[in-house]
């Protein structure tokens, strides 16, 4: 992650921390935790939360806000929860959302897609959760793959 | 007549008080609530491996069995502040006695001071707070402190060498302190921690050793070389692991970001230390109450300037030690003669 002085913007991180959920982005000590615990940094080696911050720290800018990253995040809370230093980083996220919205890095429709995905995910696990759990000699070895391929064909979601 | 002191707490920060009160022509009340004399320091072990890392202990060590044949210092043990009221140059207080023998009753005694110091010390954080590193549930996950008792009591720190491999042993750095309820660094963590790697690596030249940390607090003179001496044989990593788990074959896992490398990765070990950190003990609150001090935002004593550790609110009452914040042996006994000399300057005018 090479760092370009002319593209640093050092109001970046104010910005960040105005917005609602994005105030205490600076209290970050780089622990590791949020990475540690995240779920999505463990399938996807490139995703790391502590980085993100650092970048928004640094004043990275339009690398954070038009990143993919950005939306790769699950909103779980877990990090938010180990964090020592409450930089409530699943609300950060919220707060870079909105922003790579106002400043046109991605369309409202965008992000509407997203919502879309997120509540289809939830129903999805929780068709999946209700397939094992009614099945009455409660199979262990079924792949999730193979459950997501049931429910997909059998209920309309 | 000499003047009178109550020194409430006689942990290092007390006796260091009351010596150098005593030295100064007071008389002075050692109020103690245990039926021993030291504090932590007591239950402290000796970290010289081959060569001495100045812990300070045996300094501690040494007061301590210097204030005990005092003659101008009256030690009272198993006793409790109950009462105060007065004011500078003359406070009257109660003290409460528990009896040596369940038989016997609660002796209560009142006594006339010019000034008073509370040194009551702290508490160790309690790491079981954290569940996720596993204190308490795994028989390997234990604490500084437990190190500190172990090698005292035993003499040795011997980590079984199993046949299918050396163990490895990691400490957790700030567990408890820098978080949103503990904002601030415990100073001496960092600093027995790499003692004791050390110290373990001496005895057991087989183990591995690594620490887990956010940033070193290297501060205090003459501190510097043990962290170089350490960079040789124990492994540092910048990330502080998030859980412990016992793998099926009975080891520790731990997850962790590596923050040189920027990954996730997971290690094993056969004992995870915790550097437990420094808190306000939970007497501290009913303590101020009674003598109407204040506390300040973390819970500790507080002190009426940035510049003035000592001073309470109340005139005639000045801190000392760790009741006010985390301090190091020797900033323990440093503040100890401050609070002191205090009160010499005050009552010379
Ligand atoms: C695991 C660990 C290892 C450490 N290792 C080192 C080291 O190697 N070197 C170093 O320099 N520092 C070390 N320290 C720091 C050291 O413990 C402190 O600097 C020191 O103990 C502070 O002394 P104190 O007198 O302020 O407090 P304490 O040791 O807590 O003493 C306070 C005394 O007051 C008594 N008391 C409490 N409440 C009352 C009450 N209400 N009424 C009457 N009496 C009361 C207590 O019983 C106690 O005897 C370590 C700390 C920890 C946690
Ligand atoms: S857990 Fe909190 S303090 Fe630690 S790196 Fe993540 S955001 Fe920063
Ligand atoms: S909220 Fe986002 S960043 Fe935080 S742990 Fe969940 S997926 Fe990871
Ligand atoms: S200072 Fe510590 S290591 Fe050195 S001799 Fe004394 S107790 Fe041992
Ligand atoms: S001394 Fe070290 S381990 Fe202890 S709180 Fe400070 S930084 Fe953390």
């Amino acid at each position: 992650m090479a760092l370009l002085i002319n593209e640093q913007d050092t109001k970046f991180k104010y910005d960040v921390a105005r917005e609602a959920g994005g105030e205490n982005i600076t209290l970050c000590f780089a622990c590791g935790l949020c990475t540690a615990s995240c779920p999505v940094s463990e399938i996807d080696a490139d995703y790391n939360p502590r980085k993100i911050i650092r970048m928004v720290l640094l004043g990275m800018r339009q690398r954070v806000l038009s990143s993919d990253f950005i939306w790769l995040c699950t909103q779980c809370y877990t990090c938010q929860a180990h964090c020592p230093q409450k930089v409530n980083f699943s609300d950060v996220m919220k707060a870079l959302r909105s922003m790579a919205v106002r400043e046109g890095y991605v369309t409202p429709a965008f992000m509407e897609r997203i919502k879309e995905i997120d509540s289809f995910m939830q129903k999805l696990r929780h068709e999946m959760v209700m397939t094992i759990v009614d099945r009455k000699n409660k199979e262990t070895d079924i792949r999730p793959e193979h459950i997501a391929s049931d429910v997909l064909k059998k209920r309309s979601l | 007549m000499k003047k009178k002191v109550l020194v409430i707490g006689a942990g290092i920060a007390g006796i260091s008080a009351a010596l150098e009160l005593a030295k100064c022509d007071f008389y002075v009340y050692l109020l103690e609530k245990n039926a021993s004399i030291g504090g932590w320091v007591s239950s402290f072990t000796c970290k010289a491996h081959d060569k001495c890392t100045k812990c300070s202990v045996c300094v501690a060590k040494r007061k301590i069995r210097e204030v005990l044949v005092h003659p101008d210092i009256s030690i009272l043990t198993n006793s409790t502040l109950k009462q105060c009221h007065g004011e500078i140059g003359h406070f009257d207080v109660e003290i409460e006695q528990n009896p040596m023998h369940t038989d016997q009753e609660l002796q209560e005694q009142k006594l006339a001071v010019h000034a008073i110091i509370p040194a009551i010390g702290f508490e160790l954080f309690d790491v079981k707070q954290y569940g996720r590193l596993g204190y308490g549930r795994y028989r390997g996950v234990l604490t500084g402190f437990d190190l500190e008792k172990t090698m005292l009591e035993n003499g040795n720190l011997h980590f079984p060498v199993n046949n299918t491999h050396a163990p490895s042993i990691a400490f957790i750095q700030c567990a408890g302190s820098r978080n949103d309820n503990n904002n601030y660094c415990s100073r001496v963590c960092c600093k027995y921690a790499m003692r004791f790697a050390l110290l373990i690596k001496h005895l057991n030249p087989a183990v591995s050793v690594t620490i887990f940390f956010i940033d070193i607090q290297n501060a205090g003179k003459g501190f510097a070389p043990v962290y170089e001496e350490c960079v040789g044989s124990i492994q540092f990593i910048r990330g502080i692991p998030v859980e412990v788990i016992e793998n099926p074959g009975k080891r520790l896992e731990v997850r962790y970001e590596n923050i040189a490398q920027g990954n996730v990765k997971r290690d094993v070990f056969d004992f995870i230390i915790l550097s437990a950190g420094i808190v306000p003990r939970p007497g501290t609150w009913d303590l101020a109450r009674k003598l109407g001090i204040n506390l300040d935002e973390y819970g500790f004593f507080g002190t009426t300037g940035t510049f003035n550790s000592n001073d309470t609110n109340v005139k005639g009452i000045f801190t000392a030690g760790s009741c006010q914040g985390p301090k190091d042996i020797p900033d323990t006994i440093a503040h100890g003669i401050a609070a002191a000399e205090r009160i010499v300057e005050v009552f010379a005018k």
